[in-house]
């Protein structure tokens, strides 16, 4: 039992690069999701029409593939090197932004219009009434659905190594291949399930927080 | 001070106002009658520009409502409140002033507290909106509107989604607006309420303005069949 140590050592090595890509991806798309949402709603059709594509695009491939394309893919078409961890990065960001605004999207749609009216008569514009209104209440309806889509984005870590990065999942593998035991990849269970409940710790937190105003006007 | 000048609207193919004209004098207290569908909360909705008007126009001080700056000049409390449910209660009256007017928070702050204070409710400003009674959301409305300084304000039904013992919280709280002079059109089916603090009624069906007069010509002189009946069945 004394190769214990190291091993729980190394797979912390990877579950570092596993929480970094995890924590970039949750931040930027988040955001990224919710100005996709608000530009949707503008309703410029040509400007939909092209985001309906993308979106077609995106939810119609596999997230491996869209990885494999930005790390291979991306650097031939523009002609620039890419790291591993920007390539996750960005093909992470990409997709989430996508799943994710189409949640906001639809949780937007789910808001009494009263809400919009009682903004307007008293003399808001368009984005006020959007980013002060509508958008606080559209993510605290969407935080379930957002809650599976920050799970999905751990599950989706498990990817990068077909991009040669060492993630959880690789490094237990490693281990497993060099000493032939069950021990890796137990403790890399582990650290997803400690992972993936913190993760759910940290929504239901914030479920809990917004509760208090939770609440849909019904006539 | 606002004129609504032969105002025409449809939905579809549906008319729900026909020709309606209204003049509405600064300190006048207009109450509107008349069953579902006659078109009272479309006109008041006209007033305040959540709904564009086919023909007609729709002045305030001879300016014209659809101008964006015009908008903080009628205030509206809705029937099922609207108040923004992820604000606390003084957040709810002071978010527009502070946005919209570029007024300081801490101004912004202690108005609202005073408008909070005219409809009985200083202990609240700190609660969400889900922690509060019908009638104490209806009277935070209230004050949410008035704190953009309306130069009208209207309410379209503002108790019909009350429980009969919360209606006259809300009620006294519009009759002393009544009291301080603020002009206020206000369509209910407070038959009694409104008998007492209109000086003018106006009674609509169909989309049309069918009688106007002093609560005494409609309530108790009236000759009109109809009319006659429509308020017997609310007393």
């Amino acid at each position: 039992m004394n190769t214990l140590g190291p091993t729980i050592l190394y797979l912390l090595q990877g579950g570092l690069v596993t929480f970094l890509v995890w924590l970039v991806t949750v931040v930027f798309s988040l955001p990224l999701a919710v100005l996709v949402a608000f530009v949707r709603k503008m309703n410029n059709r040509f400007v939909n029409a092209i985001l309906g594509v993308y979106t077609t695009l995106v939810r119609g491939t596999p997230l491996l593939f869209q990885l494999i394309f930005v790390y291979f893919g991306v650097p031939i078409m523009f002609k620039i090197q890419l790291s591993p961890f920007c390539a996750a990065s960005l093909a992470f960001i990409n997709s989430w932004t996508i799943y994710m605004s189409e949640i906001i999207r639809g949780n937007i749609e789910g808001i009494d219009k009263g809400q919009y009216e009682a903004g307007k008569v008293l003399g808001m514009n368009y984005f006020q009434i959007m980013f002060t209104v509508i958008f606080p209440q559209a993510l605290v309806t969407a935080l379930p659905s957002l809650c599976n889509q920050a799970i999905e984005a751990i599950w989706g870590t498990s990817l990068l190594s077909t991009i040669g990065m060492d993630d959880i999942l690789k490094s237990a593998r490693v281990i497993l291949m060099r000493d032939f035991s069950m021990e890796p990849f137990i403790i890399a269970g582990i650290l997803y399930l400690l992972f993936n409940g913190a993760v759910v710790l940290l929504f239901k937190k914030i479920e809990e927080r917004t509760s208090r105003f939770r609440i849909q006007y019904t006539k | 001070m606002i004129s609504v000048r032969n105002i025409s609207k449809q939905f579809k193919d549906t008319p729900v106002l026909q020709d309606v004209s209204l003049e509405i004098k600064k300190g006048q207290v207009i109450g509107l009658i008349g069953p579902s569908g006659a078109g009272k909360s479309t006109l008041l909705r006209c007033i305040v520009n959540l709904e564009q008007i086919d023909s007609g126009t729709i002045c305030i001080d001879s300016k014209k409502i659809t101008d964006a700056k015009m908008q903080t000049k009628t205030g509206i409390v809705f029937q099922n409140f609207n108040l923004f449910p992820q604000k606390t209660v003084l957040e709810n009256i002071t978010l527009a002033p502070q946005i919209v007017n570029n007024i300081s928070k801490s101004k912004a702050n202690q108005a609202g507290q005073r408008l909070l204070a005219k409809v009985g409710l200083s202990d609240k400003a700190n609660q969400y909106p889900s922690e509060l009674s019908g009638g104490q959301t209806q009277r935070v409305a209230i004050a949410r509107a008035l704190a953009m300084n309306p130069e009208v304000l209207l309410f379209d039904e503002p108790t019909s989604a009350l429980d009969p013992e919360l209606t006259n919280e809300v009620l006294s709280v519009i009759r002393q607006l009544a009291r301080d002079n603020m002009t206020i059109v206000i369509a209910s089916h407070e038959m009694a309420f409104i008998r007492q603090i209109a000086d003018t009624v106006i009674f609509m069906e169909k989309g049309r303005i069918v009688a106007k007069g002093s609560p005494t010509d409609i309530f108790e002189r009236q000759t009109n069949v109809r009319i006659k009946k429509f308020i017997q069945l609310f007393n």
